[in-house]
């Protein structure tokens, strides 16, 4: 393991070393009053710093490739200097010898010109040094640390205690003038729980102690807003975690999303470590098995990752009222709307795991939280030629594929790419919201309505993802720019036990009644909407920062995926009716597993190319959800029908399909109706407006959108009606929509 | 997206289930009960003013309960690429396909306010089920507002339904009366434009089978 740490660890300290030039001289009056019983405590003043070069280093099979930040520059902010301390005590503790260490460094500003990809002094033929964007980071508030440890500094078994407080921060990633912003950024974070160093995990930071199970809680305490408060408001306060996206030339940005997540966690783990094993292992859920818990399987092409590269994983459950750990400290929230001034967005609370009870019975209630897992993260440089990906065999079937692992092609000729590939294996976020309402943003005035009883459930099970970046070019409307090129495979997993929990998940997008049963007397859970969703994205093209928004280009875009569309309560709840069939009856625990639910199921694959725009809502001081609202323009052109396939039922092309499984007591029938052989070219405008109660999903489709019929440039949207009532697809009829525009404005308003 | 795909779709969906719905008596119907919800605001436009315009936020202007402004005027860049077009299997001539083309295909539909809820009933085994129960109140009408299309007609050629065959003459020159002249070709047009009122619950839920052999449903 653990070259790379060590390097690391060696070119911080070089930073570090590199700093300590600015020591200032102690009058004879401050040594009289340092009493030196209590520690070392080191006072450091820097006005400005500078970094030629800060190069991580990851070595594999090929050579070596380097992640560097060139041309650092930290300057102060608010015109004083960087002052900077650092307070490290020793002392005897009940449990032994504890050590306490307190860092803060006053607000400044850094400045990263250009992140670099660097293949020198090993590049191959027409490779060479990459330049991926710049970064800053700037801070309004002191970012100060505190730890205090009860035994040692790294211990499994004795407690320790930390303090993390980065507060109202910018961290802005820059392209082409123009910045992608996290602002009033927050990660203010004070947890109990064990910091050690493992063979296997590496770097651990966790809240659980491993041989006795005992949980603490990380408390994600909401942070003082700085900037744009409304003088209506007092204490007006963000989010622990609070990443509020902003994007536009530096000073005048326009608005884009905003989440955040405050209140106490539990079984929080952060590890690090450089171990690569792991990068080519897929859960999966096979679904010619009656047990559907995920297995593991390897998929091949990993090993261009070398023995170099990063490892790590983040996970934590959210707590919800009546966890003993929280001891008066408030449950979990998470938020997520629009952003600026005059926006609204909406918190969820009352998080709860997919399955409200453990098993049928009635007095098994869970105790499990709700959660977010990122799984198991691997940062590497590598020269890549293809990769593969293992899918399951829902998404087989949706594909027309005649493997389960998906060999792609991630560098756009025949030659290795340089690349910076980030591979997440197995993220889960099983969180089902069964409380909501809506807050407004602190530029305007608070709302005081109490908390609706209706949430909203998109809990993600086993995501998969690879994402290469690389430096290109592009042109659009005649205009050269530098963009980031990526390569994107991304797939769910729509239902299946999981493996390190044992409780049932899902992949599901579902809107959820939880409001108090008029005869069950608990939270009802009904749900619906799109359950168990099978999903598998694969997309390769150019992100572009644009003067009007964030561009992204897909020359290739395979989209697929199979849902459920239902209406029924959560696993476990109480059936709701006064009948004497519902007393005290649960809903089977395996409900998601059964077809009971189920009103429909629906495929599609798309499969195309396409261009998108991300158009932030405009920033002003009178803004309201009408002028400050985020919106997305597309277009989608399908890829065409080889003419030997064109009378052919039985090829799909891209298509749209509902389907009507049967259980006849014998087996299960499947018939389908189809959309198939999809054509032409579809543009898209989506807006989302998020009001003070209301949300309102606004899209115009247009149907042909370069609007003219001229061979080479505009194409009619066609497709093929056809069925499949026992298995073999017959054409019904030939559709086409010559052009023109469809706007469909839906306004949901929940009580 | 999936969400949009996911409304029509449920709507779909409710009639084909419409066609063996268990019977439910009196009492069963009296005894679901509805707990919180979403009132929902829908507004579909195809090929009008309020269709092609998303800065318009509304599909009329009022004023003292008068429309001054409606926004459900057609409007189409280019009439041959405001159509439908239809085209059986197998329906040829010597042309190639045969096409059924709904021409300058245009509508409006709004309604205000309907709500969506969850319930529990009792299917036919005397077991709960869920339902999703869609409310319609009489005070917020369907408004349909020049829905239709200005002619239907049979085209044939592959890419029959692009044919732009508009009325000028006939009798060997006779000019078209002015009513139809320059119109596109057609045997018949449809307008539909008023409100509808709906009052009354319906309830959809997913059905199973018997199992019995014969029985798919």
């Amino acid at each position: 393991m653990n070259k790379t740490i060590k390097l690391n660890v060696l070119a911080l300290s070089i930073c570090l070393a590199q700093q300590a030039y600015a020591l200032q001289p102690i009058s004879d009056r401050s040594l009289s009053q340092v009493t030196g019983q209590d520690g070392i405590s080191i006072t450091h003043e820097v006005s400005k710093v500078t970094i030629d070069q800060l190069n991580w280093v990851d070595y594999h099979n090929t050579g070596s490739m380097k992640l560097g930040m060139h041309d650092v520059e930290v300057l102060s902010s608010g015109g004083q200097n960087i002052k900077s301390t650092l307070d490290v005590d020793v002392g005897t503790t009940a449990n032994g010898v504890g050590m306490h260490i307190q860092a803060s460094i006053s607000p400044f500003k850094s400045t990263v010109q250009n992140i670099m990809l660097i293949c020198e002094p090993n590049c191959g033929d027409s490779q060479t040094d990459q330049n991926l964007g710049a970064l800053s980071f700037h801070t309004i508030s002191p970012l100060r640390f505190n730890l205090i440890t009860s035994n040692g500094l790294f211990n499994r078994n004795d407690l320790a205690h930390l303090d993390f407080e980065l507060k109202n921060a910018s961290i802005s990633y820059g392209l082409n003038g123009q910045n992608l912003t996290l602002k009033d950024f927050n990660f203010n974070l004070s947890a109990d729980g064990y910091m050690y160093l493992d063979q296997d995990e590496g770097i651990v930071l966790a809240t659980k102690n491993s041989p006795t199970g005992q949980d603490h809680i990380v408390n994600l305490g909401r942070v003082e807003d700085l900037t744009n408060v409304s003088d209506n408001r007092s204490g007006a306060t963000n989010p622990g975690v609070n990443i509020d996206l902003r994007y536009g030339p530096e000073g005048s940005q326009n608005n884009l999303i905003r989440m955040g997540a405050s209140g106490a966690v539990t079984n929080g783990k952060l590890f690090i470590n450089a171990n690569q094993a792991g990068i080519g292992k897929f859960n999966t859920v096979s679904r010619n098995s009656s047990d559907l818990t995920e297995t593991t399987r390897q998929a091949g092409g990993y090993d261009i990752a070398g023995p170099g590269g990063l490892h790590l994983g983040m996970s934590a459950e959210f707590t919800r009222e009546g966890n003993p750990l929280l001891n008066g400290k408030a449950p979990t929230t998470l938020e997520i709307g629009h952003t600026g001034t005059g926006s609204y967005a909406i918190e969820f609370s009352n998080l709860s795991p997919l399955a409200v009870r453990d098993s049928n019975n009635v007095d098994d209630l869970t105790k499990r939280n709700a959660y977010i897992d990122f799984g198991d993260i691997f940062i590497n440089t590598v020269q890549a030629k293809s990769l593969n990906f293992i899918i399951n065999e829902n998404m087989q079937k949706v594909l027309g594929s005649n493997t389960l692992e998906l060999i792609y092609n991630i560098s756009p000729d025949q030659n290795a790419q340089n690349l910076a590939l980030i591979a997440v294996r197995g993220m889960d976020f099983q969180a089902i919201a069964r409380k909501a309402r809506f807050i407004s943003d602190n530029s305007i005035d608070a709302i005081t309505a109490t908390s609706g009883e209706w949430g909203i459930g998109i809990p993600i099970f086993n995501l998969n993802t690879n994402l290469a970046l690389y430096a290109k070019n592009y042109s659009r409307n005649g205009v050269d720019r530098s963009g980031l090129g990526y390569n994107l495979a991304l797939s769910t997993e729509g239902y299946g036990i999981d493996q390190k929990t044992g409780a049932p998940s899902t992949t599901s997008i579902l809107i959820i009644d939880g409001a108090t049963g008029k005869y069950s007397g608990e939270e009802v859970n009904y749900y619906a909407g799109l359950r168990n969703i099978d999903a598998y994205l694969k997309s390769d093209g150019v992100i572009g920062f644009e003067e009007d928004g964030i561009y992204v280009k897909a020359d290739n875009l395979l989209l697929a995926a199979k849902a459920e569309i239902a209406i029924g309560q959560l696993p476990g709840s109480l059936y709701n009716c006064a009948e004497v069939e519902c007393q005290n009856r649960v809903v089977p625990i395996d409900n998601f597993a059964r077809k009971d639910d189920i009103l429909a199921s629906l495929a599609f694959k798309l499969d195309g190319k396409g261009e998108l725009m991300i158009i932030p809502g405009l920033e002003s001081t009178n803004a309201t959800p009408d002028t400050n609202f985020l919106s997305l323009k597309a277009n989608f052109e399908f890829n065409p029908i080889a003419e030997t396939d064109k009378d052919d039922p039985s090829v799909l092309g891209s298509y749209i399909s509902l389907i009507n499984e049967d259980r006849n007591g014998v087996g299960t029938k499947t018939s389908s109706v189809n959309l198939n052989k999809m054509q032409g070219h579809v543009g898209l405008d989506a807006r989302v407006l998020v009001k003070q109660d209301t949300v309102v999903l606004d899209n115009q489709v247009n149907f042909n959108y370069k609007a003219t019929i001229q061979p080479g440039l505009g194409q009619a949207f066609k497709a093929e009606m056809a069925m499949s009532p026992s298995g073999t697809m017959q054409k019904i009829a030939d559709f086409a929509i010559p052009g023109g525009n469809m706007r469909s404005t839906l306004g949901i308003t929940p009580r | 997206m999936l969400k949009k795909i996911c409304f029509p779709l449920a709507l779909c969906v409710s009639t084909f289930s419409s066609a063996q719905l268990v019977s439910l008596n009196q009492d069963e119907l009296l005894n679901t009960v509805g707990q919180g919800g979403a009132d929902l605001s829908w507004t579909l436009s195809l090929n009008h003013k309020y269709a092609n315009d998303m800065s318009l936020k509304n599909i009329s202007e009022l004023s003292n309960g008068e429309v001054t402004t409606a926004n459900y005027q057609y409007e189409c860049s280019n009439d041959v690429l405001c159509r439908f077009a239809f085209s059986p299997n197998n329906h040829r001539d010597e042309n190639g396909q045969k096409w059924l083309v709904f021409k300058q295909i245009q509508g409006t539909i709004q309604i205000d306010k309907f709500s969506l809820e969850g319930t529990t009933i009792i299917n036919k085994d005397k077991n709960p089920q869920t339902a999703m129960l869609l409310k319609f109140y009489d005070q917020h009408p369907l408004k349909i507002r020049n829905l239709g299309f200005v002619s239907l007609a049979v085209e044939s050629g592959n890419e029959g339904y692009l044919n732009n065959t508009r009325y000028t003459t006939y009798n060997n020159g006779s000019q078209v009366p002015s009513f139809d002249q320059g119109q596109e070709q057609g045997f018949m047009g449809l307008n539909v434009h008023g409100n509808l009122h709906l009052s009354g619950d319906i309830k959809i839920f997913s059905y199973n089978c018997s199992g019995a052999a014969t029985s798919r449903c």
